[in-house]
């Protein structure tokens, strides 16, 4: 069968697997190279030699734009994850602020401004209604999101067409005629370059990488202290300007515009068929996928007449099929898979909670055995100065009826380690997502060392120093253990300068060292993605470390993992309490785990404290027991606790 | 229950089979369709017959629409050319420059109606074509970008298709029009029937270039004659239904009727006056009553419409050249097959003037040419030609023709007519459902909240397959609308070829469209449920496009509509009538939800749909047989979509591209009222209902544009208001980032 076929040639069949590594590593960046320079030279040269007839030129230039408006669309759809479906709004704009501006004719302004400062403003124009726009519909997810853009988009297009005084309506405006094709040309090539230049720098910026952690893990990236809302916001505005810039251009040549070829859906149809064919999240992808759907076009143009829009429907299915990483993803493995794309759509329970158990060879990898001292004495006992980390007073959190934190009182010691139980739908969890700022809280406060976070966002609760890891695991499943590390900075100290360089040596190390004392660094340029369900654990550990946090919230660390490796994150745990004087708040379930590091104990249940103390004095609190087991109950919660297996009754 | 349960793996080894099934079927359907085109290739030279008497060759360049939305215009318009090159290379025996003879040659292309790929084109046509002279692409549109290239270059072009009157401002040189510019359109058929009595009129244009050039110029007659215009509303291209202008405009109880668009606009006029029971004394629309293929179309509707011609093969012009119009008309027929409409005419007088004005320089040199262009003065089979200052041919009235028993006669201006107005249409006297008194403010209220139902109820039935789709699979069916056409297009299938009445073919429909479910869900949709969201919605984008297209091929872009016996209004009070056809589909459409809803509720089916929206997994591990419940959802709901298909082709026209709007009012109305509910669904389609009749009602001139983007409005200010819906639906919404 053809499409079995067509499957094993992608697979690799057809290009034996140590070339195609190879065109992936160091001879794909060679060749990319070495074509990108002679396609350049070549673009560059062929006007100046003679070579190019004004239609050639105008071909190219419409090329160029079509590349542009990619190249953007993937700044937002590829590296940010949010899918655009109203992109093409952008370049309308562009075109209408520039027409209206040039434009000497009576049924618009009529001022005829010169074209650069029109096209200028133009661009400023598309770039801060993006800012509006995209602040509003870039709260929603998914296919709601895309929905919206396209509602934005038909919307735009109509009350261009209805405010007929400022636009011309449905007649349109006409610019007076400027066509000189090489000025164009060149303008739009340097542009064309500039712009792919400026996203392949961004990609390798910390603003790059943090866009990709929007797209991996959107929460996850904002409790680590990124403020996404800000950067993604930021980047829809950049790629609206810049389209808008592209739509001013295009306006001035074709000297005409009208609400119909304005705006259009298919510029935004062919930004995404370009930048899925050439690689979604890639900084080259847009731009070979681009230039391959027009050449693809042609053929289909000249053999299929006028059947080339039905064939154009089925090579985008068969891309979508087949082709789901694109041309550039086919070589390089990091490029966003759109089946890996938004699973937080579609199949979003069906994220792996556990993740396989943890290989017996993990333990044995280990190289820095931490001394098993653990005999009963908590770590942080000895400690004599007791400043307050973290204070949290009579939090309510309710969810419709049902009341999930009833007034309740939680506080944490610097230095100190404090464990949260309580039996299943007790809060536990709710209760962190209020003291890291997911929900709204329906009542109380929460003061985080000196500072009152009762009213601030995850991200910047995040760069106060609370850290924190989830019950369901959260890492940047396409990114390498390596960039999720560095990308878990203590976002606070980076500035806008820091936004835009590369992860500095410090940090590097700091990552390095960390994954070391983890016993990451054998899989440090894997994807998080393949990491077993207890590396993901001691990754997402690593990554809260990696903020300098003055507390951690671990939530349920040992659940699912292997008993082996229950002992050396309690190892790590420690060391880095003694060492480093972090303090942790820890939901359990493993009552074992609890009771061998936590020297006091909160326990939950029904939304409220149903005793504190130590571990001993908890546990046989006679409420404790009825909340595990009912009145009648008479053995020890730690006999259900440790069910994942570590635990031991104390 | 057993086909609830069943072997996971066997099916999902049907599925990988079915999937390159799927495929091999649309790549062999393409194969054959490709090699069944008999269409010429693009790009090729007409006329390559080259006789060696010739002493050289006069070149011609054209960018023409083959494809997309002026495909059936830009055909006629390259015939029209075609006709002028067969005649001076076979016939006259080439272009007379000095004392040789040469050869006429037009080197086409298909601009796709884009006006980026035409300018490229004509850019093409001039620097690698080397072509002396350029014609006309057809529609205002796109010969305002074209003409600017043309300019630029300094390349004459003469036209006879873009006849907006912006396009004349811009003080071009090079650019002529042997056409009567759009503003004039109107003016032979409103001097008639101000002569007859009309006292009043209404006038409704599409908000495009030439429309709007039209309506402009009408209001001028029509005050300069002494008629009151009550009311001028404009409605977007591509809009499918005009019954709230026309409410409005029966209501308003005019002498005449003025409507400005392109062709389709006509099927719509007629739509919405039959069904509202709108008859004014005097109906002149645009483009339309000129062409024979609209009165095949819509038959007694269309009877005693006016229409401005360019040209009529009736028309008493001759001229040294083709002889007389009829001779004209004849040499056309005997090329092509079909008489000329007068679209094809303007070609070849275009063309025709092209000629005599190189054969008066006694040369091809732009500027001789341009100047001989500037004192032609010529009477010819298409009328007289003399271009003023603007390069507009002021020499030739716009004909006016009226439908007289199916056939087109001339009426207007007296020089051309063959026959009298018939004016006031009927007998005269307002017939039962003549004038209505007119309301306003309040009193319009009621009819704007009836319309607003009845409208909403449509609504509901087109949005309830996508709605139960999203909520149990999961797949946004970004394709519906394609299903609603498709189902709209088999209606009037049977409606055209065997009378059947669409409400009477409802269940054929049904079952057809079930079928076309199963197979689609079977071939394609069962690959991507439980993938991302985007993977399904441009896989489903993909459908669309191949559907769309595909119909576009079999039953070309022309509006079509089928006849209903459940058509007209009753009145129930002075200013309130019920539209009949629509108060049946609300009627059908809440029987349908009724249905549903006890399906879901009280049927086993129903139970393991419910399941399955909840959550696949758990449904599949307590023994439904979830590819099978989905395969039945999905075939059930398409079924459903083909129906309502079926019942609003009499009202909506019916076209390969009415889907997209459709779509994106069935995810407005889905997303904000909650994904799989039933009672949301028809709530949420009354509100959008309501909303859009009461804007198109209440606002003056632009009310149906502001309807239009009224449900944008509404879904983006749902989504970003109320993430999680409204109602509660078999799968909860929730919309935000994070």
């Amino acid at each position: 069968m053809i499409p079995l076929r067509l499957r094993r040639w992608l697979g690799g069949v057809m290009i034996p697997l140590p070339l195609r590594r190879w065109l992936g590593g160091a001879g794909g960046r060679l060749l990319v190279r070495i074509a990108g320079a002679a396609a350049l030279v070549w673009l560059i040269v062929l006007p100046l030699a003679g070579g190019a007839s004004d239609s050639t030129l105008f071909t190219l230039t419409l090329m160029f734009t079509s590349v542009a408006v990619a190249v953007n669309w993937n700044l937002t759809g590829g590296f940010t994850g949010y899918v655009d479906f109203g992109h093409a709004v952008w370049f309308g704009i562009g075109a209408y602020t520039t027409a209206i501006l040039m434009s000497l004719q009576s049924n618009g302004l009529g001022i005829g401004w010169p074209p650069i400062p029109a096209i200028l403003l133009a661009m400023a124009v598309s770039g801060a209604l993006a800012a509006v726009i995209g602040r509003f519909t870039m709260h929603l997810k998914g296919p709601y999101f895309s929905i919206a853009m396209l509602g934005t988009f038909v919307a735009m297009r109509e009350v261009t067409r209805t405010w007929g005084g400022l636009t011309g309506g449905g007649v349109g405006l006409t610019l007076p005629p400027y066509l000189n094709r090489q000025v164009f040309y060149y303008l739009e090539l340097l542009l064309v370059v500039g712009l792919v230049g400026l996203t392949w720098w961004l990609r390798r910026t910390r603003f790059g990488a943090a866009l990709v952690a929007i797209r991996e893990d959107e929460l996850g990236a904002q409790m680590r202290g990124i403020a996404t809302t800000r950067l993604k916001v930021a980047v829809f505005s950049f790629a609206g300007a810049s389209t808008g810039l592209f739509g001013g251009l295009w306006a001035y040549q074709n000297t005409f515009v009208d609400p119909d070829i304005a705006f259009v859906e298919t510029r935004t149809i062919d930004a995404i068929m370009g930048t899925l064919l050439g690689g979604l999240g890639t900084v080259l992808g847009p731009v070979l996928g681009t230039v391959g759907l027009h050449w693809l076009r042609e053929v289909l143009w000249t053999n299929l007449l006028d059947y080339h829009l039905v064939a154009q429907g089925v090579l985008l299915i068969l891309i979508v099929l087949f082709l789901p990483k694109g041309i550039v993803g086919f070589f390089d493995a990091r490029a966003a898979s759109l089946r890996e794309l938004w699973r937080w759509g579609a199949d979003d329970s069906a994220a792996p909670a556990g993740g396989p158990v943890q290989s017996e060879g993990d333990s044995a990898r280990r190289r820095r055995p931490v001394e098993p001292d653990r005999a009963g004495a908590a770590p942080s006992g000895e400690r004599t100065q007791r400043t307050q980390i973290v204070g949290a007073s009579s939090i309510v959190k309710r969810f419709g009826g049902l009341t999930a934190v009833d007034g309740v009182d939680i506080e944490v010691f610097s230095g100190e380690m404090v464990g949260l139980i309580g039996p299943n739908g007790s809060g536990k969890t709710t209760l962190f997502d209020c003291l890291s700022r997911v929900h709204a809280l329906d009542n109380g406060s929460i003061r985080l060392g000196t500072a009152d976070i009762t009213r601030l966002s995850a991200y910047q609760v995040a760069r106060l120093g609370m850290a924190r890891t989830f019950q369901v695991i959260r890492v940047y499943r396409d990114l390498t253990v390596r960039e999720n590390m560095e990308l878990s900075v203590q976002w606070g100290e980076v500035g806008i300068r820091g936004l835009f360089q590369r992860t500095d040596q410090a940090t590097r190390a700091k990552a390095e060292q960390l994954m070391d004392f983890l016993m990451l660094d054998s899989m440090a340029d894997e994807p998080a993605g393949t990491l077993s369900g207890g590396q993901r654990r001691l990754l997402e550990i690593g990554m809260a470390l990696m903020s300098n946090p003055s507390l951690v919230l671990l939530d349920e660390a040992t659940s699912g993992i292997n008993p082996t490796l229950v002992e050396d994150i309690k190892d790590r745990l420690v060391s880095i309490n003694v060492e480093q004087g972090v303090s942790f708040l820890m939901v359990e379930h493993n009552v074992g785990f609890v009771a061998d590091l936590c020297e006091r104990v909160v326990v939950l249940d029904s939304g409220r404290k149903l005793a504190e103390g130590t571990p001993r004095q908890v546990m046989e609190a006679p409420a404790v027991i009825e909340a595990y087991f009912g009145a009648e109950g008479r053995r020890k919660p730690s006999e259900d606790g440790a069910g994942t297996g570590a635990g031991e009754t104390p | 229950m057993t086909w609830l349960s069943g072997d996971r793996i066997r099916s999902q080894a049907m599925q990988r089979h079915g999937l390159a099934l799927g495929v091999l079927l649309i790549v062999s359907f393409l194969l054959l369709a490709g090699c069944s085109s008999n269409n010429p290739p693009t790009g090729d030279r007409s006329a390559q017959g080259a006789d060696s008497a010739f002493a050289g060759t006069v070149k011609l360049g054209a960018a023409l629409s083959e494809t997309g939305r002026y495909a059936v215009e830009g055909q006629d318009s390259r015939q029209g050319y075609d006709t002028w090159v067969r005649w001076v290379n076979d016939v006259y025996g080439g272009i007379r420059i000095g004392a040789g003879r040469y050869r006429a040659e037009i080197v086409y292309y298909d601009d796709e109606s884009d006006a980026d790929t035409a300018g490229n084109l004509v850019q093409r046509l001039i620097d690698e074509d080397h072509v002396d002279f350029l014609l006309g692409p057809y529609s205002s549109g796109l010969t305002t970008g074209t003409s600017a290239i043309a300019e630029a270059n300094n390349v004459l072009m003469v036209e006879g298709n873009g006849t907006s009157d912006t396009m004349f401002e811009r003080g071009f040189q090079n650019l002529f029009l042997v056409a009567t510019i759009a503003s004039e359109y109107t003016r032979s058929g409103i001097d008639a029937l101000a002569a007859r009595g009309a006292r009043t009129a209404v006038i409704a244009y599409e908000d495009t270039s030439f429309s709007t050039a039209v309506a402009a110029g009408a209001a001028r007659h029509l005050e300069a004659n002494g008629i009151e215009v009550l009311a001028a509303e404009t409605y977007p291209k591509d809009i499918q239904d005009v019954s709230a202008i026309m409410t409005k405009f029966r209501n308003l109880g005019p002498d005449v009727f003025v409507g400005g668009g392109h062709y389709n606009d006509a099927v719509l006029f007629a739509n919405a006056a039959k069904e509202l029971g709108f008859k004014p004394d005097g109906m002149l629309i645009t483009v339309g009553p000129s062409n024979p293929k609209l009165i095949e179309e819509l038959g007694d509707d269309i009877e005693g419409a006016l229409g401005p011609t360019q040209w009529e093969a009736t028309m008493a012009y001759e001229g040294i050249y083709f002889g007389t119009a009829a001779d004209y008309a004849r040499y056309y027929e005997s090329l092509w097959g079909e008489p000329p409409v007068y679209q094809a005419a303007s070609a070849t007088a275009a063309a025709l003037a092209l000629h005599l004005a190189i054969e008066a320089a006694d040369s091809t040199d732009t500027d001789d040419v341009r100047r001989a262009l500037r004192d032609l003065s010529a009477d010819t089979f298409y009328g007289p030609i003399s271009f003023d200052g603007r390069g507009v041919n002021t020499a030739k009235p716009m004909g006016t023709v009226q439908v007289r028993d199916g056939r087109i006669v001339v009426v207007a201006p007296d020089e051309a007519a063959t026959a009298g107005l018939h004016y006031p249409l009927g007998d005269g006297t307002a017939g039962p459902t003549g004038p209505i008194g007119r309301a306003s403010g309040l009193g319009q209220l009621p009819q704007a909240i009836v319309n607003g139902i009845a409208l909403g109820g449509m609504y509901a039935v087109l949005v309830l397959g996508f709605s139960i789709i999203w909520g149990v699979m999961g797949v946004i069916n970004i394709a519906h609308g394609e299903f609603v056409m498709v189902g709209a297009y088999l209606a009037w299938l049977g409606n055209d070829q065997w009378g059947i009445d669409p409400f009477v073919s409802v269940p054929a429909v049904f079952a057809l469209m079930m079928a076309l479910g199963y197979a689609v869900q079977k071939g394609l949709v069962s690959h991507i449920i439980g993938r991302p969201h985007l993977v399904s919605l441009l896989v489903m984008f993909g459908l669309a496009i191949i559907l769309q297209n595909a119909m576009k091929l079999i039953f070309s872009a022309d509006f079509r509509r089928a006849d209903t016996s459940l058509d007209g209004s009753w009145r129930v009070a002075d200013t309130l009538t019920v539209p009949v056809t629509r108060f049946w589909i609300l009627a059908i459409a809440l029987g349908l939800l009724g249905c549903l809803s006890l399906l879901l509720a009280r049927t086993r089916l129903g139970k393991g749909i419910r399941a399955a929206a909840q959550n696949r997994e758990a449904a599949s591990i307590v023994g439904i047989n979830v590819g099978k419940v989905y395969l039945i959802t999905f075939a059930i709901c398409i079924g459903i979509t083909g129906a309502a298909g079926a019942m609003v082709s009499p009202v909506l026209a019916v076209q390969p591209f009415q889907g997209p709007p459709l779509t994106l009012k069935a995810f407005a109305i889905t997303a904000m009222a909650g994904l799989g509910s039933i009672r949301g669904a028809l709530g949420g389609a009354m509100l959008l209902g309501l909303v859009e009749a009461v804007l198109a009602l209440y606002v003056e001139g632009v009310g149906t544009n502001l309807a239009v983007v009224a449900s944008f409005a509404i879904l983006v200010a749902a989504l970003v208001l109320r993430p999680q819906g409204i109602f509660k639906g078999l799968r909860p919404v929730d919309a935000t980032a994070s």
